[in-house]
């Protein structure tokens, strides 16, 4: 069993509410299911948004196809015009009168509802699930909308039982699942790695982290700032960073775009800081409610000079439960900025996903925790792994200046005279850090043997592997990005028939990171109009 | 019970000397911060004294103390997730004019808006002196620099009026010519509960003709010898627009212009809704109970 619906409808109008609801209930009832919406950067209008439901009894990771599904639901004449033809089964005014039964019970708001009413004759679902999941949303308070909800329900019901024979049947299958969005995915997984500060600035799709930080933030000792711009987030985490917490901030293109200096603070500074970029479609304003891949070279080197850091794009939406957990563990270990590179497709996506609390491990590196004598602690102390033990604020003997400038191992700045030896010896402590962050990054998750290999990072690993299930196609999905370790599984890629790199960007950016570092790579298959890959599209152009 | 450890400035001063020119301004503003901090005898490793880019912004590397030594304009954000983090640390912030009411300016209003516990020092010479001399946002109109070699257009701004307007709850002006009269008021900016400048005349000896001690010391007065009370606000923002907004080479009042204690601080509030633990005190990982209780909601 593999169902897509797709409900849509104008924003504005409760599409995304509906959307999330059927997931929720699906989730419930043991499945596996992938929400995912489309719309505008637009509050209320754009007629024809819509919220996809993949609902299956096996393992999914993406919406899965794009061009084709199961069943419309159309709130509006728009909607129906611009999907029906794309449609197995629709749901529609035609069909059943929603606005009519809505109104008769108060208000054609709830005409959404009795589209859920219809939709549960036609696949199968027994109408409690849906009024269960009408009584937890609007709760007590709400009793009286909730029953005037259940009723438009049942009348809806009634009148599609008439009309449409089921054409599945979605019985419970099993436990409640954890349904999430990758944002929320990202910020759960945040706090159970013992982050204690996040500041951020508005900006899609990376708001949600924000979003669910400042509501359960606080009951985990999470300090959640939203600061005046992009500029003051990044510099609030890198000073609670320095104080002594897990710090972090998150922001898209545009807000990193403004983090660049800060970010080469941190890493001057040896200050483990993490930030979650969303990527969205660029540059400039670009396509603020679409998505894309086209900030990997960005997050390669966003600030001026030379630095380590690293960069980890968490493949699938349970994966960004246990990125951040990483992210915060090589900041810490090494004392470097880190970038978890996300999207739209991803922030935004709703998944259901196994979430194990025993998963998270925290090692933060080496911390000086008993008093030191002042005279001879050396902040910045030169040593093989290019790591110095961190004195935090209040551990007496510990005092040290961090600087933007170059510096000694004391902290002491260099900079009103010339000194070659202490640059070289300085730089080459930071810049060593890499090695070792190398060894701790992940290989690419490979999958297939030697016939046709799809490569891809981050987010297009989703529905690359719903397509590899059905196709048999190679896979090699990426997400440890940088620094990159290179060994064995060049020569494997390389002796494949045919390497093709699979991304959401005009140019390829990591066919070009891979071919510079000995990779074949084949040919490319890219998008850029904000939208993600889809199994359908796969299966043509692979 | 408590020992008392009697300290004296020197005991916050580190064996390298300070770097800049003779005369300049950042020594007084230096030695007053090592007094006041003397006199209260905070322990060096509960202070944290960060700033930014410029002449004075290298304060931090002449203090044995915990120092950040940012980018330019930052020092205020920064010390706002350093004392958010741990508001048991006394967190100081020094710059320069340029650093604070020019590339950094918008923080400073939001971190007076939010009443974050810091103590912002700043050294307000009226020019650029680590870039050899131009124009800066204090730079009083009509006077030449590099940049405004026929006089400055612009109309400079008024730090005390902006802070007062913004909601900063400690509100002074120092003097770097009066060592003794500047560290009282670092003193009680580092004991006010909430956010404190302390706005200083610092003479630039090399770069700035115009604004120099003996052109300051013809024109200071003391508030607090004017009979000002620095608890009414509005006689306050009277006094803030004396100098330089209502007559630029007239008479300059320093001292305390306003204080308010009755304003939570930021991180007091922060504290309150994480239950009464500061970040850097809460437990690293959620305990099982509360993770339960997160994937029932």
């Amino acid at each position: 069993m593999d169902l897509t619906i797709r409900i849509s409808g104008a924003q504005g109008e409760g599409v995304e509410t509906t959307g999330r609801s059927l997931a929720s209930v699906f989730a419930r009832l043991g499945y596996h299911v992938f929400g995912y919406r489309q719309y505008g950067s637009i509050i209320k209008g754009n007629p024809t948004m819509f919220y996809q439901i993949r609902v299956s009894d096996r393992r999914i990771y993406s919406h899965g196809r794009w061009r084709s599904f199961d069943v419309l639901v159309a709130l509006n004449d728009a909607a129906l015009a611009a999907y029906r033809g794309s449609a197995r089964f629709v749901i529609s005014e035609r069909e059943v009168p929603m606005s009519e039964i809505a109104a008769k019970h108060g208000n054609r708001i709830m005409r959404n509802t009795a589209a859920l009413g219809a939709l549960a004759v036609l696949i199968g679902l027994d109408p409690k699930y849906l009024e269960e999941q009408i009584r937890r949303e609007f709760g007590e308070r709400g009793e009286k909308i909730a029953e005037a909800n259940i009723a438009v329900l049942e009348d809806a019901y009634k009148a599609a039982s008439g009309r449409f024979s089921p054409v599945a049947s979605l019985g419970k299958l099993g436990e409640p699942r954890v349904l999430m969005s990758g944002a929320e995915a990202l910020a759960l997984g945040s706090v159970m790695s013992g982050m204690k500060f996040y500041a951020a600035y508005p900006m899609t799709p990376a708001s949600p982290i924000l979003h669910w930080l400042a509501e359960w933030g606080p009951k985990f000792g999470v300090a959640v700032v939203q600061p005046e711009d992009e500029i003051a987030a990044i510099n609030m985490a890198i000073g609670a960073a320095y104080a002594g917490v897990r710090a972090a901030t998150g922001t898209s293109g545009g807000g990193f775009d403004l983090m660049h200096e800060a970010f080469g603070l941190a890493a001057m500074i040896e200050t483990p800081v993490v930030v979650f970029l969303a990527q969205r479609g660029g540059p400039s304003t670009g396509l603020p409610t679409e998505t894309e891949q086209s900030d990997f070279f960005m997050a390669l080197s966003p600030a001026h000079g030379e630095y380590p850091h690293a960069v980890v794009a968490p493949r699938w939406i349970e994966e960004g439960l246990y990125a951040p957990a990483k992210a915060f563990n090589i900041a810490e270990k090494y004392q470097v900025p880190v970038i978890v590179l996300v999207d739209l497709y991803f922030t935004e996506s709703l998944s259901t996903v196994e979430f194990d609390p025993a998963r998270f491990r925290i090692e933060r590196g080496e911390l000086v925790k008993a008093p030191v004598v002042w005279e001879e602690y050396k902040r910045y102390k030169i040593t093989a792994s290019g790591v110095s033990p961190r004195a935090l604020p209040g551990t007496p003997g510990g005092m040290h200046i961090a600087t933007s400038d170059e510096h000694d191992e004391r902290g002491d700045v260099v900079t009103e005279r010339h000194v070659p030896e202490v640059r070289k010896a300085m730089h080459e402590k930071r810049m060593r850090k890499l090695v070792k962050i190398a060894e701790e990054m992940e290989p690419p998750l490979l999958q297939g043997d030697g016939g046709v290999v799809a490569v891809a990072w981050g987010s297009t690993s989703m529905p690359l592997l719903d397509y590899a299930e059905e196709a048999g196609v190679g896979l090699a999905l990426f997400r440890d990005l940088y620094p990159l370790p290179l060994d064995s599984w060049v020569e494997r890629l390389n002796s494949a028939k045919e390497v093709v790199a699979v991304e959401v960007n005009y140019r390829g950016q990591f066919a070009d990171y891979l071919s510079a570092r000995g990779v074949k790579v084949s040919r490319r298959v890219l998008k850029w109009w904000g939208e993600p890959f889809s199994v359908d599209e796969l299966r043509e152009w692979l | 019970m408590k020992v008392e450890v009697s300290r004296k400035p020197l005991d916050y001063a580190v064996n390298r000397p300070p770097i800049w020119c003779p005369g300049c301004g950042d020594y007084g503003i230096l030695e007053a911060l090592r007094r006041a901090l003397a006199e209260l005898g905070v322990p060096n490793e509960e202070v944290v004294v960060v700033s930014g880019i410029g002449c004075s912004s290298q304060l931090p590397h002449f203090m044995k103390t915990y120092g950040i030594h940012g980018i330019h304009g930052r020092a205020v954000a920064i010390a706002t997730g350093v004392k958010i983090a741990n508001p048991r640390l006394k967190v100081v912030v020094v710059g320069g004019d340029g650093d604070g009411y020019g590339i950094g300016l918008n923080h400073m209003i939001h971190a007076a808006r939010r009443n974050v516990g810091l103590t912002y020092i700043v050294s307000n010479n009226q020019v650029y002196g680590l870039t050899t001399g131009q124009m800066s946002p204090t730079t009083l109109r009509g006077v030449k620099t590099r940049t405004t070699p026929f006089g400055s257009l612009d109309e400079p701004v008024n730090p005390l009026a902006l802070a007062l307007a913004a909601g900063a709850t400690y509100v002074a002006r120092g003097f770097s010519g009066d060592v003794a009269h500047l560290a009282k008021l670092i003193g009680d900016a580092l004991m006010h509960r909430g956010f404190a400048l302390v706005d200083v005349l610092s003479p630039c000896v090399t770069f700035n003709r115009v604004n120099t001690y003996d052109w300051f010391r013809a024109r200071v007065y003391k508030l607090e010898e004017a009979g000002h009370d620095p608890g009414d606000y509005f006689q306050a923002y009277r006094k803030a627009l004396e100098w330089p907004t209502l007559d630029p080479v007239g008479k300059i009042p320093i001292g305390l212009f306003y204080r308010n204690v009755d304003k939570p601080a930021y991180e007091e509030e922060v504290v309150k809704l994480l239950g009464g633990k500061a970040p850097i005190e809460a437990d690293l990982q959620p305990g099982a109970e509360a993770v339960a209780a997160l994937l029932k909601g």
